[in-house]
């Protein structure tokens, strides 16, 4: 069984990890596609983008979601 | 399976046959996406009607699919991030604001003191807005941002800038506080 993660805690580490610039849910959003599709190059945006999966526990989940749904079928 | 410009070219169509044709592959193919994103989370009636509503929600947002990425990819992503929202909704639905800051767990640990846990919930208490208050107890709560959004009325982007703001205010509070006891590892760094 997992541990809970305590408020303190989970706060501490946003806090930590906390930038000036950060992209927001919806512009995280607009550019998961290309994203995952290996079409954004710009090293910086791509930086954001990562920083925004791990600071945001819900979009982390979607993209988790969204690899598996999107990964190749198994062949036998 | 057709070719990704195709599809959403048949899609945006005026050909009615071309256009139903298009609509129910893709269909399919979100039903089969959804399925395996979600395994047993989303089965049976709920996968097949959180299937529809994304189909639909696809059809409203076609005029902005611009070719970045593929269009299975786009689509998928919209239908994924339908169904956790739904799914998230449906959960917590009839948690208030309230019940979700009470369960907030705000024991200390061995990284953090009590007098730091303290000053984490003094900051918070002083430093922030009311909006920014409200919000950031319910999401340290477990409220999912999505819901807190839609309870809103707002995008779920604009309560993430909320909350940015309300850490950056805090990061503030708790440097000028380290100046004086050089507390919570220099003011997080």
């Amino acid at each position: 069984m997992s541990e809970r993660v305590t408020a303190q805690a989970l706060l501490r580490r946003l806090l930590e990890s906390t930038r000036e610039r950060e992209l927001d849910c919806d512009q995280f959003q607009e550019l998961i596609a290309p994203w995952l599709d290996g079409k954004i190059e710009d090293p910086a945006v791509k930086a954001l983008l990562e920083h925004h999966r791990q600071q945001c526990p819900e979009c982390g989940e979607e993209t988790e979601i969204l690899l598996r749904a999107l990964a190749p079928d198994d062949k036998a | 399976m057709p070719s990704e410009q195709a599809w959403a070219e048949s899609l945006r169509s005026e050909d009615q046959a071309a256009q139903a044709h298009a609509a129910a592959e893709l269909r399919d193919y979100l039903k089969r996406t959804l399925a395996k994103g979600f395994g047993r989370q989303l089965v049976d009636a709920d996968l097949d009607d959180i299937t529809q509503e994304s189909l639909l929600k696809i059809h409203r947002k076609l005029d902005t699919f611009s070719g970045q990425s593929r269009f299975t990819t786009w689509a998928a992503a919209i239908a994924v991030n339908y169904a956790v929202s739904e799914l998230r909704r449906r959960r917590h639905q009839h948690v208030s604001l309230e019940d979700a800051a009470e369960q907030a767990d705000w024991s200390a640990d061995a990284t953090t003191s009590e007098a730091d846990v303290e000053l984490l919930r003094r900051g918070i208490s002083e430093a922030l807005t009311e909006r920014q208050r409200i919000a950031i107890e319910a999401a340290l709560g477990g409220l999912p941002l999505s819901e807190l959004a839609r309870r809103q009325g707002v995008s779920q982007g604009a309560v993430y800038k909320l909350l940015h703001d309300a850490r950056c205010r805090l990061r503030v509070y708790l440097a000028e506080r380290a100046e004086n006891r050089g507390s919570m590892q220099e003011a997080l760094s």
